[in-house]
């Protein structure tokens, strides 16, 4: 533990006094009929909202969520054992809701904003962003078209993901999930260096306390604070906080969209929320439905992944955007983004299950990861057959396009010779050319955690795997082909590199590629 | 409050027939005595929440205590015998005792202090009342030491608390509310 100095102890002490005046206020309450498992009811607040925070005499806060005739059903946002019957409960007059700014960058913050990771306030102007806020209409929106580089080669050769898409993640347990949107948030860092940083919100939600800290040291260590919020809602912390987070998280990435910049969104996972959902909704005595999900868990994640969009490019019309509040008028600009990257864990393989499928049709594609990918070392485990990004496509840059265009069918067309070679009988030698060339393939888009690799040397090495240029190089050793092909690359052809960056495919850029890979496959010759 | 639906629903059946007799001033002291017998007595309570006892004798039991009773009240106790429903007599009280301030615009104001409120500071009290809702205010001083000075005034659903406990309670959760401290 670091060193306290008793000046600080005081200066802290004095930081803090200072914000306190002693007020009384005229206040609307109600008194507390009962509480347990997280729910209070209370008898007045006849005025009370739907959705307005109320504060109970310790300070701590719930969200009216039912309102009856005579009395509130209140959802607790923290620990129930503070609150006794009849006890007062004050209205606030405000709306849930959270308070972002700039400010608010690098940070861990739980579902109301408070900040969690001892680094003291958030710094700066804030804004009170509305946690349930209505997604923007048709006319504020445009289709996708910029490219959200995962660094992921797998994924940004064949299911691309555009910014303002929202692709689901979805997979077991223990697949590699996780791995995927920390390595999508890192690859951002590219970004952020060139000034035109893409803000991350990582929204944890039911995971171990321990988990995050590890996750909030990965993306500090790799530098990626720097331009990414947590928010975080741990399975220690009640039912409610976890149910809102993901809203929290959404306010948060509509302040840097509605300011004209993009953001991404990650929401691991929308399972345990739903869960978490569930939970409330039974205490809150609403009629369970399929799998004891109450009815309007469609519309929890419908209306959530909604607020991803991309915002029109013209500034007036997005100044007339519906819902905006109050606060952030004068500050809209159009063109900015919100990527949504929800993330389901499925239970052995079952993507029937209601949860994924709502899910699967709210989103624009999704990134399918499997176990026996994943046991057998294809890591990232994604399985590209069942994979697929409905608009993403159109985002793609153009050299990319070019060169993953056939990937994907090789691809297919390797798993389904793959089962005939399993037999080991005589093939002909134009399966056998598939069957070798979908081998190194596989092995071309396999990449370490943590490793994001950017797009230029993505379209390198798929170049000279589609090309074929790999046939003289033994399956195991394309790993090792891959990592001199671009270091020389790197080294000797740089302006080759930035051409494709800028995305151009000319027949120059190609030779370059195609003599590179033929002069260093002839090592690796047996 | 469990019964409370209930309690207003007969509450207001009683006070609507009292009103068409115009004796809803003397049924207003009648409830004020129950609802004060009841409230003070705990042998009544239990005697009335019991099972056990007969309804017939609990009426009798009733009408013994309350003797000098308008007709409307005694007829009240019988309609809740009939009903079974004599568990929830003093809530009905209550509930006919607001119907009344409500007709005359009267609001309870319950003042919670240390120590009582003396007369001077009471008329205050009640010009601030006026002040706020409109109507004229009837003071229910409630003396409890633990909120140290000042005075929680409670009107209705409008609470002002100017107490010097809820002051230090504000101070305490400024003081927990560090952000300097890491919580993940």
């Amino acid at each position: 533990m670091a060193e306290i100095n008793p000046a600080e102890v005081s200066a802290i002490l004095k930081k803090q006094l200072s914000g306190y005046e002693a007020k009384a206020s005229l206040n609307e309450v109600g008194t507390v009929l009962n509480v347990g498992d997280g729910i209070a009811n209370v008898y007045g607040l006849s005025n009370a909202q739907y959705g307005e925070l109320v504060e109970f005499e310790s300070g701590l806060e719930g969200i009216v969520l039912n309102l009856e005739e005579d009395n509130v059903g209140v959802v607790l946002l923290g620990s129930y054992k503070e609150v006794k019957e009849g006890a007062t409960v004050k209205r606030t007059q405000r709306i849930a809701s959270i308070n972002v700014g700039e400010g608010i960058v690098g940070r861990v913050v739980d579902t109301l904003g408070a900040p969690i990771d001892g680094k003291g306030p958030i710094e700066g102007e804030t804004f009170q962003m509305p946690l349930e806020r209505k997604a923007p209409g048709v006319i504020y929106r445009q289709p996708v078209t910029e490219p959200l580089q995962t660094g992921i080669k797998a994924i940004d050769a064949m299911v691309p993901i555009g910014r303002g898409q929202r692709e689901l993640v979805i997979g077991d347990r223990q697949t590699g999930k996780t791995a995927v949107v920390i390595d999508t948030i890192l690859n951002q860092k590219e970004f952020y260096d060139a000034g035109e940083p893409v803000y991350c919100i990582y929204v944890a939600i039911g995971q171990k306390a321990s988990t995050v800290a590890g996750i909030a040291k990965t993306l500090e260590d790799k530098g990626a604070l720097a331009y990414t919020t947590i928010v975080a809602a741990n399975a220690s912390d009640p039912a409610p906080m976890q149910v809102y987070a993901p809203f929290a998280g959404a306010a948060i990435g509509e302040y840097f969209r509605d300011t004209g910049r993009p953001a991404l969104i990650v929401y691991d996972d929308l399972s345990k929320q739903a869960v978490a959902y569930r939970e409330v909704s039974l205490l809150l005595r609403r009629p369970p439905g399929r799998e004891a999900y109450p009815g309007d868990v469609f519309f929890l994640h419908s209306r959530l992944l909604e607020r991803a969009a991309k915002v029109i490019a013209d500034d007036d019309i997005a100044k007339n955007m519906n819902d905006l509040p109050e606060v952030l008028k004068d500050k809209v600009k159009g063109g900015g983004s919100l990527t949504a990257l929800p993330l389901i864990e499925t239970q052995a393989g079952d993507v029937s299950a209601y949860i994924p499928t709502n899910v699967i049709s709210i989103t624009d594609g999704q990134i399918f990861l499997t176990s026996d990918l994943f046991n057998s070392g294809v890591r990232p485990a994604i399985n590209v057959g069942i994979s697929v990004s409905r608009v993403g496509g159109s985002a793609q840059i153009k050299s990319m396009k070019k060169v993953a265009g056939t990937l994907k069918l090789d691809q297919a067309q390797f798993r389904e010779l793959e089962a005939f070679a399993k037999f080991g009988s005589d093939l002909d030698p134009a399966t056998l050319s598939v069957i070798e060339k979908g081998k190194r393939n596989v092995e071309i888009l396999k990449q370490a955690q943590n490793n994001p690799y950017p797009v230029e040397e993505q379209i390198a090495i798929i170049y000279a795997g589609s090309k074929n240029l790999l046939r003289d190089v033994p399956v195991e050793k394309v790993r090792e082909f891959e990592k001199d092909y671009l270091e020389f690359l790197n080294a000797k052809h740089r302006d080759t590199l930035d051409t494709l960056k800028a995305g151009k495919l000319t027949d120059e850029v190609t030779d370059t590629l195609t003599n590179v890979a033929k002069e260093l496959s002839a090592k690796y010759k047996a | 409050m469990q019964g409370s639906k209930a309690a207003l629903r007969y509450a207001k059946a009683i006070f609507s027939l009292a009103k068409d007799k115009e004796v809803t001033k003397e049924v207003n002291d009648d409830m004020v005595l129950i609802r004060e017998t009841i409230d003070g007595t705990g042998d009544l309570r239990t005697f009335l929440k019991s099972p056990v006892i007969k309804d017939s004798i609990k009426k009798n039991a009733l009408l013994e205590i309350f003797k000098d009773v308008n007709g409307i009240t005694s007829g009240m106790f019988d309609l809740l015998m009939e009903n079974n429903r004599l568990e929830i007599l003093s809530q009905v009280a209550a509930k006919y005792m607001f119907l009344y301030d409500q007709m005359n615009n009267v609001q309870v104001a319950k003042v919670t202090t240390a120590i009582p409120l003396t007369p001077a500071l009471e008329t205050k009290i009640q010009q601030k009342v006026k002040e706020l809702t409109g109507n004229e205010a009837k003071i229910e001083n409630i003396i409890d030491e633990s909120i140290i000075g000042g005075f929680i005034l409670r009107v209705g659903d409008i609470q002002y608390n100017g107490s010097v406990q809820a002051q230090l309670n504000n101070l305490k959760r400024e003081f927990k509310n560090n952000t300097y401290v890491s919580k993940i």
